[in-house]
């Protein structure tokens, strides 16, 4: 019989030798290096935390643009003109998100989100913060200042030095060029195309399939669909993109003008 | 400038066991090895760092005892606090050869996962990570005295949870 030592002993033992099997798999040494590249230039370092479902709209939203850049820098298709829709997407500085659950409930309390000229704005939950990547400012909706704090987005998110997609694309979403390269459209139509991916990597615990609905001729997303991954599979969100700088709230304007 | 390329490349090895020896599956060990090196890196932009093995191995520690620690927090569940309490003494005679191998190094880490969470850092770095006293002292800032006496205690207390776990002996006490 043997002593609490000895039992102690083998399952120190036991525990040492159980990695003798396991190695660092490729993939996740390739994500660590991503990461380690893009918060070492960064002023501060992500955690991956800032991509998760519980995030503000505005990050989501934004984040979702990214996806949409991604996709289009690594797609080649000639036929269909994905650089053309990369070039254009490149070129914007105005964009309107929001987004619809499949229940068509909208998200959070009717959050939508404005990207202008490297500034984000984000109307939730009866106030407007205006999030310039590095000071978050918050007014009520008659355009009072409320409050203020260091921006979450860490800073060069937002910084027209840096580009916000590459630091989302490289740092945050991590899409492998295979996944996107070995993708084809699903749909092809006069006016729409619509393309279906699998879901990053960071986002494959909540995310099982995205697609993407490009206007054929504008050469812009119209919408994105992100399918949730749960039992109810059809459960998904429809975010949408406008790039009609008309329809700007006047206390968006306010805001923007101080 | 540090380069992170050749520390990720040096260490991945030695890192991804000290995580996947406690938590036993990828998945869980691939966040915990990014997350180590992501800690890693602040924690040098404001500090500098001596020796990085060492290092790297206590924030792998760290970072997998954490996330233990939430698997094994969940409802219902004893700890050994409350196992003492209630007094969930089982079998003294049962023979250590019953006890089959996942389940003593399974014990072991439930074990690791209710005591005080230096104690545990402190025992996995000193006995399934092998570092020296020295080694220890250097990344925790306690003394080698302290780090002895630590050890001894948490062992105890380790044995303790063996025995009173349905597969643990009472022979020594």
């Amino acid at each position: 019989m043997n002593t609490n030592e000895d039992i102690l002993a083998k399952a120190v033992n036991d525990l040492k030798n159980r990695t003798k099997e396991s190695t660092v798999p490729q993939s996740v040494l390739e994500r660590t290096a991503s990461w380690l590249g893009v918060s070492q230039r960064s002023r501060t370092v992500f955690t991956k935390s800032i991509f998760s479902p519980s995030l503000a709209a505005a990050i989501v939203l934004i984040a979702a643009l990214a996806i949409i850049y991604v996709v289009s820098d690594k797609f080649n298709n000639d036929s269909v003109a994905w650089a053309q829709v990369k070039e254009q997407f490149q070129k914007i500085n105005f964009v309107h998100s929001y987004s619809v659950h499949s229940n068509l409930s909208t998200r959070g309390d009717g959050a939508e989100a404005w990207y202008i000229d490297g500034v984000i704005y984000l109307k939730e939950n009866g106030k407007i913060t205006k999030d310039n990547g590095i000071t978050e400012m918050t007014y009520d909706f008659s355009g009072k200042f409320l409050s203020q704090k260091p921006s979450e987005m860490n800073g060069i998110m937002l910084n027209k030095d840096a580009s916000l997609f590459d630091v989302l694309t490289q740092g945050i979403l991590e899409y492998r060029s295979q996944e996107i390269s070995a993708a084809n459209p699903s749909y092809i139509g006069e006016d729409l195309l619509i393309y279906k991916f699998n879901a990053p990597e960071s986002m494959k615990d909540w995310v099982s399939t995205i697609t993407i609905t490009v206007g054929r001729n504008s050469k812009l997303p119209v919408y994105m669909k992100m399918y949730r991954d749960t039992p109810q599979s059809e459960e998904f969100e429809i975010y949408i993109f406008d790039y009609e700088l008309y329809d700007l709230p006047e206390i968006i304007k306010t805001i923007l003008a101080k | 400038m540090i380069d992170w390329h050749h520390i990720l490349g040096e260490h991945k090895q030695s890192v991804w066991s000290t995580i996947y020896r406690i938590l036993g599956n990828e998945a869980d060990t691939a966040d915990c090895f990014q997350d180590t090196f992501i800690d890693a890196l602040e924690f040098s932009k404001k500090q500098r760092v001596k020796n990085f093995g060492p290092f790297l191995t206590r924030i792998a520690t760290c970072r997998a005892i954490d996330r233990l620690r939430g698997r094994y927090r969940k409802p219902n569940q004893v700890t050994l606090a409350q196992a003492e309490e209630i007094g969930v003494l089982k079998s003294l005679d049962c023979p250590a050869g019953e006890i089959q191998k996942q389940e003593s190094s399974e014990i072991l880490l439930e074990a690791l996962a209710s005591i005080d969470s230096t104690e545990a850092e402190i025992f996995c770095l000193k006995h399934l990570d092998d570092l020296s006293y020295s080694e220890i002292a250097d990344i925790t800032g306690l003394k080698e005295n302290n780090i002895g006496v630590m050890i001894h205690r948490t062992k105890n207390k380790l044995k303790v949870f063996l025995e009173k776990s349905e597969y643990g002996t009472k022979d020594i006490y």
